[in-house]
């Protein structure tokens, strides 16, 4: 099927219509995502709940946003479906970001790629999620950043007053994508899927992240270094 | 559609029988997408001619209503100052028309507020034959170059905005936009789609040299032995048509100690990218000094003299260079009799 001749405003149609099926088939019994931060269990509001890391830090949260891509729902007796384009989850926005997918009742786990590939990230620019106006690319090299991680730090005897977690890199050595795969046997589709962000594993988890030793992650190369962390964060409830 | 489908009875958790071929057809319209995205990204828009000789263009365009407005349109940002933060810096400002869009004797860039830049300002030419762009390669896709310059630190949705604000407000902007994509609304992806597609369309390829090359002019004697010079120790990294292998290589020239630059290694962090620079093409040469990633050296002679003091040369010198040996005068002067073919 391959389609003979297509102008630019067709394309757009095609995708807009076809997308639009998509919404619909989702909105039937299916399954949503919804990312919900919490430290120690307990939830986060951001620029205001101020929290204290195992390294003695009293930290706030400002900032959580990254971007989400392949999400696939892994069942028993059929193909996964995966969704392909990349969603900027902004965990700030009161609104929750609905991650729109496929409709489902027998699946094992859901699996997503935090990060942006290596060929999106080597492609010109993109409108939607991927513009650059979203702040969300690094400009001195070619990169999309997949996550950030923002907050204010207090700590005794430390001057720095604030944290930024910036973690991007699409090349080897320092390849930062990273898949997340949630057990969600025996789960309600009806409701959407609740996938906790447990900020407290990112410091806390063994050997604790000692925030006011390294407030800032900022190149691809640091934050190799931070990748299993943030991928212990999430965890469906 | 729930109520469509009455032999679809059993109905658990959302999900009813017919959801296996709700999921085919969601995998099908998953995979047209896919398809058609493909396709759509690969689409070869950009109209810039294909000089004899030279490889596959790099640069493929995009989507757009018409590829020559989108060109016009980048030229017309390129010259205005519209794009830095006080309005008083354009991308002509360093990349000037007369210099092959280099910045004529100025060693380091010079920006906003008169801040001196790190690099030397490169000639903007043949960029889409180009692979990557930065004196370090850092950047791998020439419309997202622009975002550097515009907005000179990592950080900077808010300038953006700005920009875009400022461009939705100008009389003419919103009808040029329309014009080259179809529609006025103006994106921060088109701005910068419109001045790739403007530096992709600066194509040097009618220099004396290739009018040589394809039998229209002649060489004189000492270009002819420049030519055969060149070929022996210049062309494998400077290598013809374009006088770029577009590869990384560190020239042997000793790290500046005024400001240090480590070069590639910052991009790929392997050791052996240390202070290898990108190999620049040598087309309009003589318009382009000074030379070098810092703009260490003011004239040809000066570039010659440090090729050819191969005893001086630092660890981390590219064999190539090594092997190149003292250049006699007569043959720096050949060589560069034939550089200046290149203008
Ligand atoms: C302040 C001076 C300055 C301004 C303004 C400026 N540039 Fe540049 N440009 C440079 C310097 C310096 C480099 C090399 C930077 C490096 O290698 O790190 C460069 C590199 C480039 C390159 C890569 C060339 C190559 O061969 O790799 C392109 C393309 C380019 N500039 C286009 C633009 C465009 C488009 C604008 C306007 C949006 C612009 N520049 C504005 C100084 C400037
Ligand atoms: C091993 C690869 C290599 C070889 C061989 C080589 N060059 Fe280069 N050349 C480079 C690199 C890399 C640079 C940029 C270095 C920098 O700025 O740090 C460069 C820079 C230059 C420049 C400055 C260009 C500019 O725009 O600033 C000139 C001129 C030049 N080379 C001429 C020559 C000539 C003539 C020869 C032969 C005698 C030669 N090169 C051989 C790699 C090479």
């Amino acid at each position: 099927m391959k389609p003979l001749f297509i102008t630019p405003s067709m394309v757009l149609s095609l995708l807009l219509f076809t997308m639009e099926g998509v919404f619909c088939f989702a909105q039937q019994g299916a399954l949503g995502m919804q990312f919900q931060p919490t430290f120690n269990g307990k939830p986060v509001t951001f620029d205001s709940t101020t929290f204290l890391t195992a390294s003695g830090a009293r930290i706030t949260f400002s900032m959580l946003k990254f971007y989400v891509s392949g999400i696939t729902i892994h069942g028993m007796d059929s193909p996964s479906i995966s969704t392909s384009d990349h969603v900027l989850v902004d965990v700030t926005e009161p609104h929750n970001v609905d991650v729109p997918s496929a409709p489902w009742g027998r699946g094992q786990a859901v699996s997503f790629t935090i990060g942006v590939d290596s060929i999106v990230n080597e492609q010109g620019p993109r409108e939607g999620a991927l513009d650059p106006r979203n702040g969300m690319y690094w400009t001195w090299a070619t990169g999309y950043i997949f996550l950030k991680l923002e907050g204010t730090l207090e700590a005794p005897g430390v001057a720095r007053r604030v944290y930024e977690i910036h973690v991007g890199g699409y090349k080897a050595p320092y390849q930062n994508t990273f898949r997340v795969t949630l057990p969600v046997e025996g789960r309600s589709w009806r409701e959407p899927l609740i996938v906790d962000v447990a900020l407290d594993r990112f410091f806390d988890a063994e050997p604790a992240f000692d925030i006011t030793k390294r407030p800032s992650v900022t190149d691809a190369r640091q934050a190799s270094d931070v990748i299993d962390r943030l991928r212990g964060m999430f965890r469906v409830r | 559609m729930h109520g469509k489908h009455p032999t679809s009875s059993t109905v658990f958790e959302g999900c009813s029988v017919s959801g296996s071929a709700r999921e085919l057809a969601l995998a099908l319209i998953a995979i047209s997408v896919a398809v058609i995205a493909h396709n759509h990204d690969n689409t070869d828009t950009a109209r810039i001619p294909q000089p004899p000789g030279f490889p596959e263009r790099v640069y493929r365009g995009g989507p757009c209503a018409s590829d020559s407005a989108v060109a016009a349109l980048g030229a017309m940002l390129f010259e205005d100052p519209i794009l830095s933060v006080d309005s008083s810096t354009s991308c002509q400002t360093c990349h000037q028309p007369f210099a092959a869009f280099a910045h004529i004797d100025h060693a380091l860039s010079h920006g906003v507020e008169g801040r001196i830049g790190r690099r030397n300002v490169p000639a903007l030419q043949n960029l889409a034959w180009q692979t990557s762009f930065m004196w370090d390669g850092s950047i791998a896709n020439l419309d997202m170059q622009s975002l550097s310059p515009i907005t000179g630190h990592e950080e900077m949705s808010e300038n953006l905005d700005h920009l875009l604000a400022k461009l939705n407000a100008h009389p003419t902007y919103p009808l040029r936009f329309r014009s080259a994509f179809g529609s006025d609304t103006i994106t921060i992806p088109r701005v910068l789609r419109a001045l790739g597609r403007f530096v992709a369309g600066l194509v040097s390829a009618d220099s004396r040299y290739d009018r040589a090359m394809q039998g229209k002019d002649t060489l004189a004697e000492n270009e002819q032995r420049g030519l055969q010079l060149f070929r022996r120790h210049c062309a494998t990294c400077h290598t013809e048509p374009l006088f770029t292998n577009n590869g990384f290589a560190s020239n042997g020239l000793q790290p500046n100690a005024a400001s240090p630059d480590s070069g590639r290694i910052r991009i790929t962090h392997d050791e052996r990218d240390l202070f290898c620079f990108k190999v620049p093409s040598l087309r309009n040469i003589t318009r382009t000094h000074p030379y070098m990633h810092d703009g260490r050296f003011k004239r040809l002679r000066d570039v010659l003299a440090h090729y050819s003091n191969t005893a001086a040369l630092p660890d981390h010198t590219d064999p190539r260079v090594r092997a190149i040996g003292p250049l006699s005068d007569m043959e720096r002067k050949d060589i560069i009799a034939f550089l200046m073919m290149l203008e």
